[in-house]
């Protein structure tokens, strides 16, 4: 099985997220983006890496996305319930 | 090593170390006034004794080995430059020994009853035995680092004697001017030090013993040092450390300032023997002057000038003390004068007498001071014979001893002066130093007309006879100054030089001169009290007064000084050092120029940080795309 056309799909996938992480404002969707550009980094371990040892650990990727996107949203509600909003450029306590 | 080891000579050092450490620590609570007195005394007794026990031990053996000598243990060793601490005692030493001993004795006895009812009683008695310690050391000391403890020591006993009454702020500052004045001094002792060894070093003899100094100075009198010859560079530097201490021209401003502290100290240490500690080195560094004869011209000179300067200043003086501490300056010119022409033993004996009349004469003022009740103004005494028939005795000994009247201790040592300095020196500096004796005569007589005789210019029925414990130590100084000369004036120099003395000749013009030194002497007497009667000194007065006000302004040194070192002194550390230098560069630049910048830069830098998360992450995306590019 020819690697390359799915390592061009994980970098297409891992550059358009981080368009949209660096472009949308709302929280939410910047937690989704970091999932994708997750998610592509995924793909490109399967495509390129040495055949059972990255599924393997692709597999446990799942699990520590699953995770994260846990505690990603966790946090988000409890700066959601502090700030009353999900806007990030109106969350900017941490201004020097 | 030479000489034979005689452990008895670090008892001589320690009784007054002893003393020191007592009284000072616990003598106000634990021994109270009299305790603390006897003790000090008792100290300096032990310490006589022992000089006395080594004098006698030293005298036992034969005359080219009179060599007695202590190592107490190895002060420096660094490479092949080792440092004893090592004393000696020679006939040098013993001389010295036994004049600070038996001096000091007498005017601890005299403290007794001077001090009685100080409340520093036990502070006094602490430093004056901290001084013998230190002199002692200075002058039985076996190498020049040693001897120079001593001499920083005396240094230090002399700015807490002379600030003792520390409540007074012109007292303080009077000691300050002393400390400043000597380490100036002292800088150009340990910069002669300093030469000496290393140019000693690089001839390949290091050892620093005074037996190996002698030993080995002449292998230093090809080099050169700063284009000048290495020994007279030296001697000069050394030379300049003996100006400080000993009060000559240019540095003797500060004696007659020192005349701040109680009378005893201004006897012992700025009359009998801490200013004498200059001629000392110069009798100790004998080997070294003599390789070094441009050297010894300077001192001469300096000696004459010195002598004849300060006698003239003396001649007007109107405070007591102030007389004789520029007398003391004058007689210290002497004995410079004396070893300029090379003849270290008179001026070694010139030290020893005027240590007799002039304690004697600081003793006798003392009582005077006291009796008046701490008058100093010699125009406000008068006539004191009657109500101080003792004090005047004994005072009117040492005058005569000074003066250099024939038969007395000053006649023979200051004749003994004059002759080698004829032959040595020339006729101006004999002229010079003749006319000096006659002044001298004519300020002491001036001093003794103006407090004794006469009639009294104040109401001084409440001057009163000093009590015995001050009498006595005047009646055995008085003693010594009018017999001292007559017993001393042959053993002592052979004592000293058993060698040269034999050799030398008698002088063919030897009863010329003596007659023309002592006929100086005696016109000086007349003289004086023919110009204090009141029509001839009211004419004086009168056709004089320009120069009457330049020598009782002390030709203006201490003003020039002000004007010429201490206020631009004053000016640079103020404008420059405090101003530009401290408080502008290490303050203003470094200091706080690294919390400014700290603080700019933080300025500068907030901007980065402005909450923005899209921003962060932007600038983290960027970042990340610059590493990968750099990587691949």
């Amino acid at each position: 099985m020819n690697a390359y056309p799915l390592a061009a799909i994980s970098y297409l996938l891992f550059a358009l997220a981080t368009a949209g992480f660096l472009t949308c404002g709302n929280l939410v969707r910047m937690l989704m983006f970091l999932e994708l550009m997750l998610n592509a980094g995924n793909i490109a371990l399967v495509a390129l890496g040495p055949p059972p040892a990255s599924q393997a650990y692709a597999l446990m990727l799942f699990a520590v996305a699953a995770a994260e996107a846990g505690v990603g949203l966790a946090l988000i509600i409890a700066m959601a319930s502090a700030f009353r909003t999900l806007e990030a450029e109106n969350i900017k306590e941490l201004k020097g | 090593m030479t000489g034979n080891y005689y452990p008895l000579l670090k008892w001589i050092l320690l009784p007054p170390l002893a003393g020191f450490i007592v009284n000072g620590l616990a003598g106000k609570k634990l021994l109270g006034e009299k305790a603390g007195g006897l003790l000090g005394s008792l100290a300096i007794f032990t310490s006589f004794f022992f000089a006395v026990l080594c004098l006698s031990d030293l005298l036992s053996l034969p005359i080219e080995n009179r060599l007695l000598r202590d190592t107490l243990y190895t002060w420096i060793s660094a490479g092949n430059f080792g440092v004893d601490a090592a004393f000696r005692f020679d006939p040098l030493s013993a001389v010295m020994a036994l004049i600070i001993t038996g001096v000091s004795l007498l005017i601890h006895i005299y403290s007794l009853g001077y001090m009685k009812g100080d409340a520093g009683y036990n502070r006094y008695f602490a430093y004056l035995n901290l001084f013998v310690f230190f002199i002692l050391v200075l002058v039985l000391a076996d190498n020049p680092l040693v001897m120079f403890v001593g001499w920083e020591g005396v240094g230090l006993c002399s700015y807490l004697l002379i600030g003792f009454w520390y409540e007074d702020p012109e007292k303080t500052a009077s000691g300050k001017k002393a400390f400043i004045t000597n380490r100036i001094g002292d800088a150009g002792f340990l910069l002669g030090l300093m030469l000496l060894f290393s140019l000693l070093a690089a001839a390949g003899a290091p050892a620093m013993d005074f037996a190996s100094l002698e030993k080995n100075t002449p292998l230093l009198i090809s080099s050169t040092a700063l284009g000048i010859a290495a020994p007279t560079l030296i001697c000069l530097l050394l030379f300049f450390g003996a100006t400080g201490k000993s009060a000559q021209f240019p540095l003797h401003v500060w004696l007659p300032d020192a005349m701040a502290g109680p009378t005893p100290v201004s006897a012992l240490i700025h009359a009998a023997t801490m200013v004498t500690a200059g001629v000392y080195m110069l009798a100790r560094l004998h080997f070294l002057y003599e390789l070094a004869p441009k050297a010894l011209a300077v001192v001469m000179l300096t000696g004459c000038f010195t002598a004849f300067f300060a006698a003239v200043i003396a001649l007007l003086q109107k405070d007591i003390k102030k007389v004789l501490a520029y007398s003391t300056i004058s007689q210290l010119g002497y004995m410079f004068m004396a070893a300029g022409a090379g003849a270290f033993s008179a001026s070694v004996f010139h030290l020893g007498t005027h240590a007799f009349f002039k304690a004697l004469l600081f003793l006798g003022a003392g009582s005077v001071i006291h009796g008046m009740r701490g008058e100093q103004d010699m125009f406000k005494m008068g006539g004191l014979r009657k109500y101080m028939p003792y004090t005047f005795l004994f005072m009117a000994a040492g005058w005569l001893a000074i003066s250099g009247v024939p038969g007395l201790s000053g006649f023979y040592s200051k004749d003994l002066i004059l002759e080698k300095v004829f032959e040595h020196g020339g006729r101006w500096v004999w002229a010079a130093g003749v006319l000096t004796a006659g002044l001298t005569a004519f300020y002491t007589t001036r001093l003794v007309i103006l407090t004794f005789l006469r009639q009294p210019r104040t109401s001084s029925s409440h001057a009163h006879e000093s009590p015995l414990s001050m009498t006595l130590p005047m009646a055995a100084l008085a003693a010594m100054a009018l017999g001292g000369g007559f017993m001393l004036k042959d053993s002592l120099l052979i004592f000293l030089e058993p060698a040269t003395e034999a050799v030398a000749g008698p002088n063919p013009h030897a009863t010329l001169l003596m007659a023309i030194s002592t006929a100086a002497g005696l016109s000086g007497i007349a003289a004086a009290f023919l110009l204090t009667l009141p029509g001839p000194s009211a004419f004086l007065k009168l056709i004089l007064a320009p120069a009457h006000s330049l020598v009782f302004n002390k030709f203006y040194v201490d003003e020039i000084y002000n004007q010429l070192v201490i206020r631009p002194l004053i000016f640079i550390s103020d404008k420059v050092l405090f101003t530009l230098v401290d408080s502008g560069f290490i303050d203003g630049v470094l200091v706080n120029g690294a919390a400014k910048t700290c603080y700019g830069a933080a300025r500068a830098l907030r901007r980065i940080q402005d909450g923005r998360l899209d921003h962060y992450a932007l600038i983290f995306a960027l970042g990340a795309a610059v590493m990968l590019y750099w990587l691949i």
